[in-house]
């Protein structure tokens, strides 16, 4: 079975990817700060929305019940700067075949630009951006 | 644990209506959205904005959709502040990407005359149940915890308030931010705090009570009496909260 890792960032799958949505609570990966039960509820309402099957729990357990109950083939999910996350995903890949969508940006070749202040940022990135 | 209900996670689900994130819904409204508009009128509370960031946060439409979408109706000279508008968006999330340590740390010193360890720690009660003594200040506080949305002149004032009018930690109100905002995304979320706080920025961000009568006059009723921390021009402020400098 193919899993779609769904999270904050991440909440609706791609038109062109198949497999079955999953969305976990898990405390663990919000270290610095707490979530409102609004906040809660969104992504809870997102995840229906995707179709998700929704778990409550530390997400590496999880996982690893799914697959003791319907194996898992490979994981889908999508790149992101969230360190928590990037932790998570260099722990799932131990296991299992991790494919993560490209992150979105603007200008996809040119957005990791090293720079201090937007105006740096942005003289380097505009000419791509201009049409 | 497999979740079925909402109440397996939380007991009180809000009685307010949750914005809509289809993303033909989404795609459809953005067909009204004017960059020009935008350009003139988007620091004003009753401005015209796109009210995106939410769909963006959670990756139901991307920048780059929306770019392409405004491309197909205005020029680049017409649409050039909201391309750039999207692009600061893209710009923390760059620098998150190659700087991570500093999503919860200083990026440079505060330029404020004081060092982090002058600034306090944590979120006073006045300010988590909004109850400061600044109208204004209680009214953004009230709408981010009931609605998670503020509009971003808003959220600009109270970040402001919070680090230079009340000298508290910027990552104190971040997380503040975070716990309640719908569209709460940690790069942009501390970075920005961070600009205002002038940990990332070449000077501290702060605003009269003239500027928020301007922006926000036409849309939220203020008295001025009930605003007196918030009063003065900007070099009799500067030169109470910054009097080292």
């Amino acid at each position: 079975m193919k899993i779609i890792y769904l999270y904050e960032e991440f909440m609706r799958v791609p038109n062109n990817v198949e497999g079955q949505p999953i969305y976990i609570f898990d405390q663990n990966l919000q270290k610095n700060y707490q979530i409102s039960d609004k906040v809660i509820e969104f992504r809870y309402f997102l995840a229906e929305q995707a179709g998700a099957t929704i778990y409550k729990g530390d997400t590496l357990k999880v996982i690893n019940e799914i697959n003791q109950k319907n194996p898992i083939s490979s994981i889908i999910s999508k790149k992101t700067f969230i360190p928590e996350y990037q932790n998570l995903f260099l722990q799932i890949q131990e296991i299992y075949t991790l494919d993560l969508l490209p992150d979105y940006f603007l200008s996809t070749d040119k957005y990791l630009q090293p720079a201090k202040r937007f105006f740096q940022y942005w003289n380097k990135i505009k000419k791509s951006l201009k049409y | 644990m497999q979740i079925k209900k909402i109440t397996d996670l939380i007991s009180n689900t809000t009685e307010q209506s949750l914005p809509s994130c289809v993303k033909s819904e989404i795609l459809t409204s953005f067909e009204n959205f004017n960059p020009e508009k935008y350009a003139k009128t988007r620091n004003y509370l009753d401005g015209h904005i796109s009210r995106l960031s939410i769909a963006i946060k959670h990756g139901i439409v991307t920048n780059q959709e929306i770019f392409n979408l405004n491309k197909q109706k205005y020029s680049y000279i017409e649409s050039e502040k909201f391309i750039q508008e999207l692009a600061w968006r893209d710009f923390w999330r760059s620098y998150a990407y190659q700087n991570p340590d500093y999503l919860w740390k200083d990026v440079e010193e505060y330029k404020t005359g004081y060092k982090s360890h002058d600034y306090r720690d944590e979120l006073p009660n006045d300010i988590l149940t909004g109850q400061t003594p600044t109208a204004i200040i209680n009214h953004f506080i009230r709408e981010l915890i009931e609605t998670g949305f503020i509009h971003n002149h808003a959220r600009m004032y109270l970040a402001s308030y919070i680090v230079h009018f009340r000298k508290i930690k910027w990552q104190a109100g971040a997380k503040f931010f975070l716990e309640h905002l719908l569209d709460g995304d940690l790069a942009s979320n501390n970075f920005s705090w961070q600009w205002i706080a002038s940990t990332f920025a070449g000077k501290p961000y702060i605003f009269n009570l003239d500027n928020v009568i301007k922006y926000c006059g036409k849309k939220i009723a203020i008295n001025p009496s009930e605003n007196l921390e918030i009063d003065g021009s900007y070099e009799d402020i500067s030169e109470r909260l910054f009097p080292k400098l």
